[in-house]
């Protein structure tokens, strides 16, 4: 029996810039966004990811849910007692697997038409997996709306008329409509003041018990990661530094670059100011991935050791 | 007579409105504060709360359909009268040498503040142009001066380059080296880190806050994150929906805050380690029949110093 939901092995996304893919004549170069990335997710945590911005974050999450396609690697997913590698599939046969896995984004509506009410945006996930009648439809959009501290009179109402954090709310309604198992929420409360922050991460926390959810919880913000996931990794330029325990890691980082990162978190107390360490004296060699994290990419996937 | 607190400037129950299709948005409603000399002080508060409009004013940046409508802009330069610059016509010389040359500003995209078709030492030298009396070959000396104290290297090669050839921390230090070039008595600067990486927002926080000592330079910083001003203020203003609620030292205020709201946004950014605080009435005096919320219809506020250099803002309804 294995507790992991994920087993990521040797994933990579690489982009050509440049050169030949545009017909010119100039060698083209390859950047390597997500670059030979391994770990394991353990059925009902929350594993942060954690890094600068274009360390390669979203490219990972994308990559998992298939929203790209990864240059190489395997994601093998585990649900319903069986195992699938998410990146071999074809569309189709991803297609029934979707309703399983779900995103919260930054802005929840920015790929949405705004003709939308917020009724038929949450149920859309409904509509489009051909689940219930439309009165059911209708009585699931209301329980989860008022789950997420909404109300069943915002139905009719359009997304613009709402506040930052209540759109994050519809967000969230529309990612668990579904009742995923796995949910990626990439930057899902980096927009938002400081208090409403702290209750929409409060809703997700009470969420994730209530409906089961492992989640993968993207954000460049250390201290939102510290407080809501139980396990992070840290990239740096598409690949994974370190990986632990989340209170390990940030209470004895084994990483120079997770030093580097942890060094310039301003902390709300005037009596701990800050020492910000850079990456300026760091050497190549010590901006490889710690040994433990390069070993687990030899893990068999299948007997699946716990990090 | 010299005050007993030297400060360089003192902003007075300022007010600005914009008027819209919608009516008229009160975006500040008498707002008060003082800015030590050579002190930093943050302004800090969660969106629309008022405090890119307050900065604005100071150097008389607020556009149509947005208007001071009342308070004062009270400068204090270290040699020179005072001037209100709330009463100063739009277009005087007067307002042109005090922005940019004894008041700059930083913002959050530093490309507000850079041009992109022109080359840093073209920018920076009409910087220095405009406000100091020099030769074209000083002020690219000085240019070169400034880049290298902002921690730009190979500045004469960097001189030559445009602004999308610097990586977005780098562009953030050119504007601070035009900003601090022709030596302001303050520098307004609003979120100059926000839009950027934590290990680059540290690096500038630390720069910012090694020229204000070298320079002497008093900073008027504003954030919306409380980490942010435990790293750089002295003094702190609490904004909220266009008012300032609680304005103390950064020291106290992240110890023991006294409002209700300061309370909340402390709480909100120390995610994850409980802050219990106990009831104002048990630390200070408060006045009687006012109170913190304010009142649902027509209400007076009124700032109270609590304690020495400690302020609230207390309401009290129309009828009471
Ligand atoms: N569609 C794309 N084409 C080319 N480069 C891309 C594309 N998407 C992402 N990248 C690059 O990949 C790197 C990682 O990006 P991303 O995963 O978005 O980082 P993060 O989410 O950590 O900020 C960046 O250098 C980014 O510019
Ligand atoms: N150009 C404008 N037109 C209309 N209202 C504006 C404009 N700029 C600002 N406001 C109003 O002023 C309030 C305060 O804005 P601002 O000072 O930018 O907030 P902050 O910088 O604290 O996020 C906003 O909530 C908005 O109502
Ligand atoms: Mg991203
Ligand atoms: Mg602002």
């Amino acid at each position: 029996m294995t507790h992991n939901i994920l087993c990521v092995r040797h994933l990579s996304k690489h982009y050509t810039t440049g050169g030949a893919r545009l017909g010119g004549k100039k060698p083209s170069n390859v950047l390597k966004a997500l670059d030979d990335v391994s770990f394991n997710m353990v059925r009902g945590e929350t594993l942060g990811v954690v890094g600068e911005s274009g360390s390669g974050k979203t490219t990972c999450a994308r990559a998992i849910l298939r929203a790209i396609d990864p240059t190489s690697g395997q994601v093998f997913f585990h649900n319903n007692n069986r195992v699938v590698d998410l990146a071999s599939l074809s569309s189709g046969q991803l297609k029934p697997l979707r309703k399983e896995m779900q995103m919260i984004f930054q802005d929840p509506f920015a790929s949405l038409n705004p003709r939308m009410t917020v009724g038929d945006i949450i149920a859309e996930p409904l509509v489009i997996h051909r689940i219930g009648t439309r009165k059911e439809r209708e009585d699931r959009v209301v329980q989860i709306l008022e789950r997420v501290g909404l109300k069943a009179e915002h139905r009719s109402r359009y997304p613009h008329a709402f506040s930052g954090g209540q759109r994050q709310r519809i967000g969230i309604a529309r990612a668990l409509i579904l009742r995923p198992a796995f949910v990626v929420a990439d930057e899902a409360v980096s927009a938002l003041d400081v208090c409403v922050r702290a209750r929409i991460l409060d809703l997700l926390k009470e969420l994730k018990a209530e409906f089961g959810l492992s989640i993968m919880f993207v954000s460049h913000d250390l201290s939102v990661i510290r407080h809501i996931c139980d396990r992070v990794l840290v990239m740096y330029r598409g690949r994974i530094m370190e990986m632990g325990d989340v209170e390990e890691v940030f209470n004895n980082p084994q990483h120079p670059y997770t030093k580097v990162l942890l060094s310039a978190i301003p902390e709300p107390d005037p009596d701990r100011k800050m020492n910000p360490l850079t990456t300026d004296s760091l050497t190549p060699d010590q901006l490889e991935p710690l040994p433990t994290v390069a070993r687990l990419a030899n893990d068999d996937p299948i007997t699946l050791p716990k990090i | 007579m010299k005050p007993m607190t030297d400060h360089v400037l003192e902003v007075r129950d300022l007010c600005v409105e914009f008027t819209t299709l919608h009516g008229i948005t009160r975006a500040v409603r008498g707002v008060s504060f003082d800015l030590p000399r050579g002190k930093t002080l943050a302004l800090v508060g969660e969106s629309g709360s008022g405090k890119s409009v307050t900065s604005y004013s100071i150097l008389r940046l607020i556009q149509k359909p947005g208007e001071i409508v009342g308070g004062q802009i009270l400068f204090h330069p270290k040699d020179g009268p005072v001037v209100d610059i709330a009463q100063l016509s739009p277009k005087s010389d007067e307002l042109y040498r005090i922005r940019g040359g004894k008041i700059s500003m930083i913002f959050q995209e530093p490309m507000t503040a850079l041009s992109p078709v022109h080359t840093i030492e073209d920018q920076i030298t009409e910087a220095i142009l405009l406000h100091r009396n020099v030769t074209k070959k000083q002020a690219i000396d000085l240019a070169a001066e400034m880049l290298e104290k902002v921690g730009i290297t190979q500045v004469q090669q960097r001189l030559k380059q445009y602004p999308f050839e610097f990586s977005g921390g780098m562009r953030q230090r050119v504007v601070i080296a035009m900003a601090l070039v022709c030596q302001p008595e303050i520098l307004i600067a609003d979120e100059p880190t926000t839009a950027l990486d934590v290990t680059v927002q540290a690096q500038i926080l630390s720069l910012i806050r090694h020229l204000r000592e070298q320079m002497n330079t008093s900073v008027l910083f504003i954030t919306h994150d409380l980490g942010v001003v435990a790293q750089i203020a002295d003094e702190v203003a609490v904004m909220r929906y266009g008012v300032i609620v609680e304005r103390t030292s950064a020291r106290q205020l992240f110890t023991m805050p006294l409002h209700p709201y300061t309370r909340e946004l402390l709480r909100a950014a120390s995610l994850g380690r409980e802050r219990d605080f106990p009831p104002v009435q048990q630390l200070v005096g408060l006045p009687d029949g006012w109170q913190f919320d304010e009142p649902a219809g027509n209400g007076v506020c009124q700032m109270f110093e609590v304690e020495p250099g400690r302020h609230l803002l207390m309401w009290k309804g129309d009828n009471a």
